[in-house]
């Protein structure tokens, strides 16, 4: 394989797996629990904000660099020393991960109480409101990301290896693990007591108090658990696009996410781990695609659009579901009646054999 | 009030200037099938709301199993035995019949976040649980569907399911509200039989609306009869019958 190719498919990869975080999380919210998060992107560039206020602040303490934060020299000497320093580099990213985790966990709980109290629609629309908020506030606070201009020189963790594609593979590996991961807990959380607790809360909300359920401390965990899962997406994104830069959060991204999840399947995992593969394929081979090749009376990143909003049009008329509709949970309790089931059958078929003979 | 298992002390709940329950006080005997009759909209449901937790009254106080539960949220009421099957039937339409009888149980130890990732943990308890549910669906001849959604069940089948969810959930009275409404009459009577036969065999308890008097009178132990959000009358079925204010009430609208 070329090593352009290889690139391309690494970059795809990774994208891939940021892309399975957001929308398998922001399943586990609107798919099981009912919870119409459209502030996704706030969530996903907390872990951004995070990396890029605490990396190079911990780096110019711990390296002693004297330049300004937001300087271009600073941010060279970010970069060196990065590769200078491996195990340090390591260390930080995984600070990072963690902290972003334990935030977009804190924020997502703090949001929890105004969740509790919206319906549905007003929800939807505050938070929303919040993601764009925030993005408004960063820009024009320069003490977080340096405002407008954002802030670079975030060392890649792999960024030592001196091999390019060696770097590049190691990074989509992790990021792949890190979706894998994901993938594997929310369905284990999913496929049991607790995800059948969600879905009673996401079809009736008082029914579901009304047996037993204290649906403030479920809402309230799922949001924390899925905000965690977001942050550390853009924690994810930044260090891999090595930059944060506060108009890059926009709602496109919650559009995305959304986008996934209609694709893919609401309430089916695997679904929207499809419909992520489909999302980032489109996007990132339209990218690839010259401008030349195709004579457009428009520019061609418009195409994106168009494509994504025709595809959600045909899913909403011919696959209203998704891809891979919703299926019964795959609980222990399940296995026990299709045993039982197989076995009257068994029954009622030798009882036949015995009295016909 | 310490022989009752339900206690309600001038219950008021008010919406706008409207007074839908009135000072409502009644006890519910342990053991006991008791019916609330009364004209379309005098405060019945309302009532039901109050005491399961779906509203909070205005004033007044209620009693279950000794403790003061009228500021309590409806999910732990329910922990402590009391189960309420709306009139229009509120099950989980998105779920199958098998995950609308599961959701039910109590103290599920997979329900907690850190622990349901780990089967191990809670297997044990599940399969039990679904060997309970097997039974209590098998009994009302629901076993077969048990991989359906809720959701393409006949009218009556959603109503039975709503009632027999909660069974397997250690309940000590059940509120239900109009069980025989919207039921073809066999089916009704079905239910009916089985009410008295839980009260006789599991030491439930019951508190019943039902405008289906044919079919109420024939279980119950006492009446209680409301209009306009006030009790008029109570008494034994045959007493009800003969009682005066209550034939004004349903005569008179
Ligand atoms: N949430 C509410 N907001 C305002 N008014 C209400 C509300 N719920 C009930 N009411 C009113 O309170 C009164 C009592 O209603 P309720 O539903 O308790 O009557 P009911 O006895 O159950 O009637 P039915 O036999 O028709 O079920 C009615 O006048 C009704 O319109
Ligand atoms: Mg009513």
């Amino acid at each position: 394989m070329s090593s352009e190719l290889i690139t391309l498919l690494s970059t795809t990869l990774t994208f891939f797996s940021i892309y399975v975080i957001l929308s398998l999380s922001l399943n586990l919210e609107y798919g099981f629990t009912g919870i119409p998060n459209f502030g996704k992107v706030f969530f996903f560039s907390l872990g951004a904000y995070v990396t890029g206020t605490f990396v190079p602040r911990v780096m110019h303490f711990l390296f002693q660099i004297d330049e300004p934060i937001c300087s271009a020299t600073a941010s060279t000497k970010r970069i060196v020393l990065g590769i200078q320093e491996p195990a340090a580099l390591m260390m930080i990213f995984i600070m990072s991960l963690i902290l972003s985790g334990i935030i977009g966990a804190v924020v997502g709980y703090i949001l929890s109480y105004p969740s509790l109290k919206l319906r549905g629609d007003y929800l939807a629309i505050s938070l929303l409101i919040v993601a764009e908020l925030c993005r408004v506030f960063v820009r024009t606070e320069p003490s977080i990301v340096c405002g407008t201009n954002g802030i670079g020189g975030l060392p890649n963790p792999f960024i030592w290896i001196e091999d390019a594609i060696t770097k590049e593979v190691s990074y989509s590996t992790l990021s792949a693990t890190i979706a894998f991961l994901t993938y594997f807990f929310i369905q284990r959380i999913v496929n049991s007591p607790y995800g059948r607790v969600l879905k009673s809360i996401r079809d009736d909300e008082l029914a579901s108090q009304l047996l037993g359920k204290d649906v403030k401390k479920f809402k309230s965990e799922v949001l924390m658990f899925a905000s965690s899962l977001s942050a550390i997406a853009g924690c994810l994104y930044a260090f891999f696009i090595g930059f944060v830069y506060p108009d890059d959060f926009i709602i496109v991204w919650t559009m995305y996410a959304w986008l996934m999840l209609l694709l893919g399947g609401v309430g089916n995992n695997r679904g929207v781990v499809l419909g992520s593969l489909v999302m980032v394929m489109i996007d990132r081979g339209l990218r690839r695609i010259p401008s030349f090749w195709l004579s457009l009376p428009f520019d061609i990143s418009y195409l994106r659009g168009i494509i994504f909003m025709v595809l959600l049009l045909v899913i909403i008329m011919y696959r209203p579901r998704g891809i891979f509709p919703e299926k019964p949970l795959e609980t222990p309790a399940k296995k026990v009646f299709e045993t039982f089931i197989r076995n009257s059958l068994k029954f009622k078929k030798n009882n036949l054999i015995n009295s016909s003979e | 009030m310490s022989e009752s298992l339900l206690y309600l002390q001038e219950v008021t709940k008010s919406f706008g200037g409207l007074k839908a329950v009135n000072k409502v006080s009644l006890k519910i005997p342990e053991k006991s099938i008791i019916g609330l009759i009364g004209p379309n909209g005098s405060g019945k449901t309302t009532l039901f709301n109050l005491i399961s937790g779906v509203l909070y009254p205005d004033s007044g106080q209620i009693f279950f199993r000794g403790l003061r539960i009228d500021r309590m949220p409806p999910h732990e009421r329910f922990k402590l035995g009391l189960c309420y099957a709306f009139q229009i039937p509120r099950i989980f339409r998105g779920m199958t019949v098998l995950e609308n009888t599961m959701v039910s149980l109590k103290k599920q130890l997979g329900e907690q976040f850190l622990i349901a990732p780990f089967r191990r943990k809670w297997i044990n308890q599940e399969v039990k649980n679904a060997e309970r549910v097997l039974s209590v669906l098998e009994d009302a001849q629901l076993v077969n569907l048990y991989d359906k959604l809720s959701s393409e069940l006949s009218g009556g089948q959603i109503k039975l399911l709503q009632l027999v969810r909660t069974i397997t959930s250690e309940p000590k009275l059940f509120l239900l509200d109009e069980p025989g409404a919207g039921v073809a009459p066999s089916l009704a009577k079905e239910i009916f039989r089985k009410i008295s036969r839980l009260r006789d065999e599991e030491d439930l308890t019951f508190f019943i609306i039902e405008h289906r008097l044919d079919l109420l009178f024939d279980i119950v132990d006492k009446v209680y009869v409301m209009n306009r959000g006030e009790i008029i009358a109570e008494g034994r079925p045959e007493e009800i019958i003969e009682n005066s204010k209550v034939k004004e009430a349903y005569l008179g609208g």
